[in-house]
């Protein structure tokens, strides 16, 4: 850890960390790709870390699948460029008479310029190929070279590349031999909890390809969108065996067109509502709804046919997701029936009520 | 075997306070109560306690305060964590529950099928 007499240039106050931040933070939202910029640290890349020659670029505003396949030459391991990367940054910073490792300082950086929801989309990237690098991961490493940097700290002859590159506004590089693809900001949608979260858009998504839907967090399949709108959904919806998919319809349906929209989509009536104490205060009401319409092919649990659908509603207390949960059309009392869906070996004379927690 | 509370839930896994171990039920190595492939999220008990196998449900004895995550596999391995250690870990949906010194049964939350009239777990 570096000794230092003078405390102003370390001040986390300081002007040089000020611009340091601003300019790496709009860096980081910045959908717009300086090419020129890019270019030019994509060659030296190439040409003085990965000593190939000046690869071919492409811009690309989505995951093409059929651009990425039809590259014909040899892709380079994600590792590969990684470590050479590596070995350059910390070359800048072991290659001087001072070792200088500010954790304070790192760990400021880091939470400034944090990539938020960076490993979903890894995953969806990695879906189409596996040979590149988030350049907005690493934004954080850059603006700490080029904090030490402009205090003259150290002086790092390419670093000038190293941040044209980092700092073109590419989100993400794909690298072959001799072809270089780039990736532009995907469009990312969230809650105001910061979960993933859109009922009418894709939650991630570029306008060229690629994509993901969430609801609060949890993703969904695309059919729910698509079929939204339809009597296509409620036949879905019907048919759905995963509650967290049955929940997300349920939102996406009651976040669009509200509550009663939801019983109209649901074709249900509420038939009875109990508010129960749990421990410590903790509250919860408990429903029952069933169906207008009967159907031939539903039983209660009694064996008796010509059944309407009927749901205990509960609602979770830690993310405030609604679950409808299928249940025995002969309950008529809310609380009866979430008893009936405890575990069998529960009795049914043991009163439902959370003695110690719910979350 | 008695069933005393219904003592608390996370999630789908529901648990319930019982007077006695049930006699016959098999001892387990210790493991998830509840796992979903598709998120890769687990809901499991961290601390000192013995775990037993009974009809599809646990019974679980704690020895003390033990701790009931909902987190993701990810986070195990990354931390090297066993569930013998009462640790909380970065929640997945659901806060961490405690478990109190005591012995339960713990089960999953059931829906029932119109369709064949009969209860099954919940799945997600």
């Amino acid at each position: 850890m570096m000794k230092e007499n003078n405390d102003e240039k370390y001040l986390y106050n300081s002007a040089t960390l000020n611009n340091i931040r601003s300019e790496y933070k709009e860096v980081l939202i910045d959908s717009q790709i300086r090419k020129e910029d890019f270019e030019q640290g994509v060659q030296w890349l190439y040409k003085n870390l990965l000593h190939r020659p000046k690869p071919q670029i492409r811009y690309c505003n989505g995951l093409d699948v059929d651009v990425i396949r039809d590259v014909k030459s040899k892709k380079i391991n994600r590792l590969t460029v990684e470590n050479a990367l590596n070995r350059c940054i910390d070359s800048c910073i072991r290659g001087k008479n001072k070792w200088i490792d500010d954790l304070l300082l790192k760990r400021v950086l880091s939470e400034h310029l944090h990539l938020s929801h960076q490993h979903t989309v890894q995953d969806i990237i990695n879906g189409y190929g596996k040979n590149g690098i988030n350049l907005k991961e690493h934004l954080a490493r850059i603006a700490y070279l080029d904090f030490h940097i402009r205090l003259g700290d150290f002086m790092a002859l390419d670093f000038s590349y190293l941040k044209k590159m980092y700092c073109s506004g590419v989100y993400y590089v794909f690298f072959w031999d001799d072809f270089v693809l780039a990736l532009s900001n995907p469009v990312i949608r969230q809650d105001e909890h910061g979960l993933l979260h859109s009922t009418v858009y894709p939650a991630i998504e570029w306008p060229q390809g690629g994509k993901a839907y969430y609801i609060h967090g949890r993703e969904m399949p695309e059919w729910i969108f698509r079929c939204y709108g339809t009597d296509m959904l409620y036949r879905r919806f019907l048919a759905e065996d995963n509650e967290d998919i049955r929940s997300g319809i349920i939102t996406l349906v009651n976040e669009r067109i509200g509550d009663k929209g939801l019983l109209d989509f649901l074709k249900a009536e509420l038939v009875d509502e109990k508010e129960v104490v749990h421990h410590s205060g903790y509250t919860e009401v408990l429903r029952l709804y069933k169906s207008k319409e009967k159907f031939d092919y539903l039983q209660d649990r009694k064996g008796k046919s010509g059944q309407p659908y009927c749901w205990s509603e509960f609602t979770c207390p830690s993310t405030g997701a609604t679950y409808l949960i299928d249940n025995s059309a002969d309950f008529k009392n809310a609380i009866e029936a979430a008893k009936f869906l405890r575990p069998s070996f529960v009795p049914e004379y043991l009163p439902y009520r959370w003695s110690h927690d719910a979350s | 075997m008695n069933i005393l509370e219904q003592f608390a839930h996370q999630g789908d896994t529901q648990w319930f306070k019982i007077d006695q171990i049930p006699f016959g039920t098999e001892k387990v190595d210790k493991k998830f109560i509840a796992a979903s492939e598709r998120s890769g999220s687990f809901h499991a008990l961290f601390g000192d306690y013995d775990m037993y196998e009974l009809a599809g449900s646990f019974i679980i004895e704690t020895k003390e305060d033990c701790i009931l995550n909902h987190s993701l596999a990810e986070h195990l391995r990354d931390n090297k964590l066993t569930l013998d250690e009462a640790q909380i870990l970065a929640k997945k949906d659901h806060r961490h529950t405690v478990i109190p010194k005591g012995i339960y049964r713990v089960g999953i939350q059931q829906r029932f099928n119109p369709r064949e009239n009969h209860r099954r777990r919940i799945t997600d």
